[in-house]
């Protein structure tokens, strides 16, 4: 099964046989995680936590909003006070006897509480996925002749890697994390048959689905383990450690956001930007070749970090010099004029402004290299077939351009999304700014800091694995 | 005449290709330009076909001056041009190849019937029919292409060196389809380096050097000619 075979070809892997012992132990993961789900999970449940700090503040936070509510109330302690005591009250579960399928269905049942339990409801949840997606796997294989369908192997290999760690979570979820809460209610929170049942079943899955994974030659794993790894990592400082962490992921969160924003935004201009750019400079009309040369080598030599400053400070000087000269020539045009003396850049334009222009530059010459890249036979071609150059292009030249261009251009994204932070200058409350910010008032840099770097990282390992992803559907041999 | 080419002039910048070549095609004719290369052959049909502009000189398809028409409005007068190298659609089938061919047509019918004719002459091409264009052999290529070429109903068809990188037998098989195409009454011009084969199915030829026809005549004078005999002819 290479990689590149034609799509024509089974998209199944070789015939298992039926007494597989892979087949066979996925089976019995299956009716373990099934029978588990059927048994008791949970004694009981916490149904209110009181927290009291040093000064005697007490929050109490009851059952539906109690798992959230209690880091929430760490993170955001009052000042200058400590954690004193952590007092519980428990309760029996009274339906079902707190099986799988009772939480799920006692939570799915109360609208109110989706919101809050929707990642409890995903814990339980996914492992039962994992056993339709390996029962549906198995059905379609056993009629003997037929292989195991490939496209099912990987997802459904990806989700028995996550299963057993989901269910560790809805564990978590009854603790809500905590050793100090385990440890005010022994007994009463240990899990039951039914919760070690599933997970000895989703391993056995899992045992099942890695050794297929040899089968294929294709990386299931690769490197988004690398992404969970951080993004988990991000998740323990903020559990194990709610202060400061939790404080500082609740105060740049919104920067996270404006973040994302500022580079969706400007990805997309980008994109037009190097397009026009890339044909300019293939342009055979010298007038054209020249602006879109001129552009890029003008742009290209100038640092990110000065084209921001100039936009955000002296352009605009350059409007209000130009509005001036406008009212002064001619009273026609003293509307116009104004318009540019009034015209204020706010800091989310101008920050798309300067990424926009600074990208596209160097866009411009990653489409010029595609297009290209392409045979110049395949223009004429397509012109002595009775197109039009822009037809050409459009339909193909660029289609054929787009799979040399994608690698280069996904890298954009990633180098566009680090270089982001250079707009923290103009005012932007980015996710850099925002940890400036919150430093400047705590001063815990280190903590800020590396709480900023694990964002960044995310994201950044999460969009090339997103634009690898992309690339391997696109790859193809000529 | 169906195709009259006057003094013609081209020249890539300071390069210049075509020297004031001049040359005839008349309706139903093989005619075949041969030469050395960068004799100026591949030049000739490009230009003709529109995708370069001439310095100066005159070209005229049935009777109108197309020098100054756009490529792509050429397609639809009649001229259609098989591009050196084939460069067919690696990524679509011979089905969609085919119809990229007929780009300019619109009338489905009459389009299925088209398709039928290269189907005739090229019965290969139908077993292939939903083979990616990329994965044909280099004959199976330079088939395609040449069905692709004809898709568009032309009156004149321009075949740039279809002999290039095939193996003989498959070489023969081409020029036979050749002067099929041609007797069902479409008019070739055919630029070949393989010069012993192209004047053995045109009717006249021409030779080209540096930009300059330096001889002409029918496919037997030039044959027997010992110039082009020693030059291209390999005795």
């Amino acid at each position: 099964m290479s990689h590149g075979e034609p799509q024509m070809s089974g998209s199944r892997l070789l015939p298992i046989q039926r007494d597989d012992w892979r087949l066979v132990l996925g089976l019995i993961g299956c009716f373990a995680v099934l029978l588990g789900y059927f048994l008791p999970m949970f004694p009981q449940r916490i149904t209110q936590a009181t927290t009291v700090f040093s000064q005697g503040t007490t929050v109490t936070a009851s059952f539906p909003v109690l798992i959230w509510g209690q880091h929430f109330i760490q993170g955001n302690r009052p000042l200058n006070e400590e954690l004193r005591e952590v007092r519980i009250v428990t309760a029996p579960v009274e339906a079902h006897g707190g099986s799988g399928w009772a939480w799920l269905l006692q939570i799915m049942g109360h609208r109110l509480l989706w919101g809050q339990f929707l990642s409890y409801v995903l814990c339980l949840a996914l492992p039962i996925l994992v056993v339709l997606l390996v029962l549906v796997m198995v059905g379609l294989a056993w009629p003997q002749d037929r292989g195991l369908p490939q496209g099912l192997v990987g997802p459904s290999i990806n989700l028995a890697i996550v299963a057993p760690a989901a269910l560790f979570l809805a564990w978590c979820h009854q603790f809500d994390f905590s050793f100090k809460l385990l440890a005010l209610a022994p007994g009463a929170l240990v899990p039951r048959a039914g919760f070690w049942l599933a997970w000895v079943g989703t391993g056995l899955i899992l045992v099942a689905a890695l050794s297929l994974r040899r089968e294929t030659e294709r990386k299931v794993f690769s490197w988004w383990a690398l992404v969970w790894a951080v993004a988990v990592t991000i998740w323990l400082l903020a559990r194990f450690k709610p202060y400061p962490f939790l404080e500082i992921w609740n105060f740049i969160t919104d920067g996270i956001l404006v973040t994302l924003r500022i580079v969706v935004t400007s990805y997309a201009f980008i994109l037009l930007v190097s397009l026009l750019g890339g044909l300019g400079r293939i342009s055979r009309s010298p007038v054209i070749y020249g602006l879109a040369s001129l552009y890029v080598e003008l742009i290209r030599g100038i640092p990110l970090l000065v084209q921001l400053l100039f936009i955000w400070f002296a352009l605009p000087q350059v409007f209000d010099a130009l509005g001036s000269l406008l009212i002064s020539l001619s009273p026609q045009l003293a509307s116009v004029g104004e318009w540019f003396v009034d015209l204020r850049l706010n800091p989310f334009t101008a920050a798309v402004l300067g990424l926009t222009i600074c990208y596209g530059a160097y866009g411009s010459e990653i489409f010029r290299a595609g297009i290209s890249s392409i045979h110049r036979g395949q223009m004429e071609a397509a012109r002595s077939l009775g197109m039009t150059y822009f037809q050409a292009m459009r339909y193909v030249i660029l289609p054929q351009a787009v799979r040399v261009i994608l690698p280069p251009i996904g890298n954009e994204f990633v180098a566009l999304l680090k270089d982001s932070s250079l707009v923290s200058v103009l005012a932007v409350s980015d996710l850099t700014r925002r940890g400036r910010e919150y430093m400047s008032r705590t001063f815990l840099s280190f903590d800020t800091w590396i709480m900023v770097a694990l964002c960044y990282l995310v994201l950044t390992l999460f969009s090339s694995r997103a634009v690898e992803f992309i690339e391997s559907k696109s790859k193809f041999e000529r | 005449m169906l195709l009259e080419v006057e003094n013609l002039h081209v020249s890539y910048g300071a390069i210049r290709a075509l020297q004031g070549i001049s040359f005839h095609i008349a309706e139903g004719e093989i005619v075949t330009l041969i030469g050395a290369n960068g004799a100026g052959k591949s030049t000739t049909l490009r230009t003709i076909s529109g995708l370069l502009r001439p310095v100066a000189g005159k070209i005229v398809f049935r009777g109108r001056d197309i020098t100054k028409v756009a490529a792509e409005r050429i397609v639809s007068l009649g001229i259609s041009q098989v591009p050196e190298g084939r460069q067919i659609f690696s990524r679509l089938t011979v089905r969609e190849n085919l119809e990229m061919g007929a780009f300019t047509r619109r009338d489905r019918r009459e389009i299925e019937a088209s398709m039928e004719r290269v189907f005739a002459s090229f019965p290969r091409l139908r077993e292939r029919l939903n083979q990616l264009g990329g994965t044909l052999s280099g004959g199976e290529q330079q088939m395609l292409a040449m069905g692709r070429g004809l898709m568009s109903k032309p009156t004149l068809l321009l075949l740039d060196e279809p002999s290039m990188g095939l193996a003989p037998i498959l070489v023969e098989e081409i020029f036979k389809i050749i002067q099929e195409i041609n007797s069902q009454g479409t008019s070739i011009l055919l630029v070949e380096q393989n010069a012993a084969m192209a004047l053995s199915v045109a009717r006249r030829g021409y030779v080209l050097e540096t930009g300059r026809i330096v001889l002409e005549g029918t496919a037997q004078e030039l044959l027997e000619n010992p110039q082009v005999r020693a030059a291209y002819l390999g005795e």
